[in-house]
C-alpha cells in the first residue's frame, strides 16, 4: 500500500491542524479522503477552542460556600446509612479511643463502603473518606467536648500491588497528640512495618516508629505541623539499618479534621 | 542484623521525632507517589446509588470546573455560585435519571450545567422584558447555547492542560495560551524541535481522549 492510500495518523492530522505541513503524498490523500477530512476538521475545532483558552479559564478550587449552600438546601444528613465511611470514626468518643474501638469502627466502615464500592470493584476509598469528613463536618457538627479528642482521622487503603486496610486517628490528650494506627492483613515480607507522616506537597516525612501486631500509638512531636504532614503512610522496611523510607508503601490515607 | 544496624535503628528511634526526611527519589529523579484515589466511575456508581459521599466527592472533583464555566459564562461570581448550587442540587434530586452505563458523571453534570446557564439567561431576559415597557424583544440577549458550549469547551481544555505533567504542560500552555509556534517553543525552552513536537503530539491525543470522556463535542 503506498502512502497516498493510507489514512493519515490522527496525531499527524493534529499537528497539521496546528500548522505543520503534511508529507506531500499524505497531503494529497487527506484532501481527497472524507474520513481524514472529518478527523482534520475535529482537530481544527479543538485547536480553535484551545487557542481561545486563557489562564483565567483554568478552574481553581470549588468554593466551600457553595458546598455549604448545597448541603443546606438538600438537608444532607452527613451520616446517613447509605453514605460514607467518614463519620463512623467517632468525632467525640465517650471514652478514650482504644485500638479495639478503632478496629470495630473500621469494620463498620468497611461494610458500608463495600456496599458502594463493590459495585465498581473499587476497594480503596481513602481520598473519598477524607473529603467526606472535610465537607460534611464543615460547621454542622457540634465541637468536641470530651478529652481525649479525635482531631483528625482517615481510613488507610492499600496501594497498588499491596494488601491490607486500616484506620488512623490523631487524638489529643493532656500529654500531647498521638497517632493511633490500626491495620489488618498488611502485605508482609522480610522486614517490618513502619509508620510515617508525610507532607504531600514537599514529600518530606517523619518516621514515627515500628508498627507491631497491627496496632500502635505514636506520640507526635510537639511542633510538628499537622496541617502539612497530613498523609499517614505505613511502609514495609527491610532490616537494612537505613533510616530512610523504603519507598515500599503498603497502606496510606490522608488525615482530615 | 549486625551491630551497626542495631545502632542505627536505635539512633533512629531517638531522633525520628525530630528528623524530617525528604521522600526518596528513584534513580531517574522521579518521585514515586502511588495514589489511592477512587476512580471517577466508582464515584458515578455511588452517586447513582444515592450515597451522599459521592455527591461530596463529585463536588470536590467537578465543582470548580462547573463553577468556572458558570462564572465565565455569566460574568459574575455571585451568579456562578447560584448556577453551581442549582446544578448539584438538581443533579442530586434527579440522580435516578443518571445511568453510569451511559456516560461519565462529569459529562452528565456538564449537561445540567449548560441547561442551568441557559435558564439563568432566560430568566435575565424575562426580567429585561418586564422592565421593557414596550415588551419588545430585549437587547440583552442571552448567550446562545453555542456560546455556553464554547465557554465550556474552553474551560475544559484549560482544565485538561493544567493537569498535564511537565514539560508537556508548559509546552502546551506556550502553544495555546501564548500562541507560540512549535519553533518558538523549541527556542524558548532550548529543546529540540522534534522533542517539542512529540510532546505536543502525545498531549493532544491525551487531551482529546479526556475531552471525549467529558462529553465535549469538538
Amino acid at each position: 500500500m503506498s502512502q497516498s492510500d493510507m489514512h493519515a495518523p490522527g496525531d499527524l492530522l493534529a499537528l497539521h491542524a496546528m500548522g505543520d505541513q503534511l508529507p506531500e503524498a499524505m497531503s494529497r490523500h487527506v484532501t481527497a479522503c472524507n474520513q481524514c477530512q472529518t478527523e482534520l476538521s475535529q482537530w481544527t475545532h479543538l485547536m480553535a477552542a484551545a487557542h481561545t483558552a486563557t489562564v483565567d479559564d483554568v478552574p481553581g478550587v470549588a468554593p466551600t460556600r457553595v458546598w455549604d449552600a448545597i448541603a443546606d438546601e438538600l438537608e444532607l444528613s452527613g451520616n446517613s446509612a447509605t453514605a460514607t465511611p467518614a463519620p463512623v470514626l467517632p468525632v467525640t468518643p465517650a471514652t478514650p479511643p482504644s485500638v479495639a474501638g478503632i478496629a470495630s469502627a473500621r469494620r463498620r466502615w468497611s461494610t458500608n463502603w463495600l456496599v458502594a464500592a463493590s459495585v465498581a470493584g473499587v476497594l480503596s476509598g481513602a481520598a473519598v473518606t477524607a473529603t467526606g469528613v472535610a465537607l460534611t463536618n464543615s460547621g454542622r457538627q457540634p465541637a468536641p467536648v470530651a478529652a481525649p479528642v479525635v482531631v483528625a482521622s482517615t481510613a488507610l487503603a492499600a496501594l497498588p500491588d499491596h494488601q491490607g486496610d486500616g484506620a488512623a486517628e490523631i487524638v489529643s490528650t493532656p500529654e500531647g497528640k498521638e497517632l493511633v494506627v490500626d491495620v489488618s492483613q498488611l502485605t508482609g515480607g522480610d522486614g517490618f512495618h513502619e509508620v510515617w507522616l508525610i507532607d504531600p506537597e514537599t514529600f518530606q516525612m517523619v518516621g514515627l516508629g515500628a508498627l507491631v501486631n497491627d496496632s500502635g500509638r505514636f506520640p507526635i512531636p510537639a511542633g510538628l505541623d499537622l496541617r502539612r504532614f497530613t498523609v499517614v503512610d505505613v511502609s514495609l522496611e527491610p532490616f537494612d539499618g537505613d533510616p530512610v523510607h523504603s519507598r515500599d508503601s503498603v497502606v496510606r490515607g490522608e488525615l482530615s479534621t | 542484623m549486625n551491630p551497626s544496624d542495631v545502632l542505627q535503628r536505635a539512633e533512629r528511634a531517638t531522633v525520628a521525632h525530630v528528623s524530617v526526611h525528604p521522600w526518596p527519589t528513584t534513580p531517574d529523579g522521579q518521585t514515586p507517589w502511588p495514589t489511592t484515589e477512587t476512580s471517577d466511575a466508582a464515584v458515578g456508581v455511588a452517586f447513582a446509588d444515592g450515597s451522599e459521599w459521592a455527591l461530596e466527592e463529585a463536588y470536590r472533583r467537578w465543582g470548580a470546573l462547573i463553577h468556572t464555566i458558570a462564572a465565565r459564562s455569566t460574568g459574575s461570581q455571585h451568579d456562578a455560585d447560584d448556577v453551581a448550587q442549582a446544578v448539584f442540587v438538581s443533579a442530586w434530586r434527579g440522580r435516578h435519571r443518571y445511568s453510569p452505563d451511559q456516560g461519565a458523571l462529569p459529562a452528565w453534570l456538564l449537561g445540567i450545567t449548560r441547561r442551568r446557564i441557559a435558564d439563568h439567561w432566560e430568566s435575565r431576559s424575562r426580567e429585561q422584558r418586564r422592565i421593557d415597557a414596550a415588551g419588545a424583544a430585549s437587547e440583552v440577549l442571552p448567550a446562545s447555547e453555542e456560546s455556553v458550549e464554547k465557554v465550556a469547551n474552553r474551560v475544559l481544555i484549560a482544565d485538561e492542560l493544567s493537569r498535564l505533567d511537565q514539560p508537556q504542560r508548559q509546552i502546551m500552555e506556550l502553544a495555546f495560551f501564548d500562541d507560540l509556534t512549535h519553533h518558538q517553543i523549541a527556542d524558548h525552552l532550548s529543546m529540540p524541535l522534534g522533542t517539542v513536537k512529540s510532546h505536543i503530539r502525545r498531549s493532544l491525543i491525551r487531551l482529546r481522549s479526556r475531552l471525549e470522556v467529558d462529553g465535549v463535542t469538538v
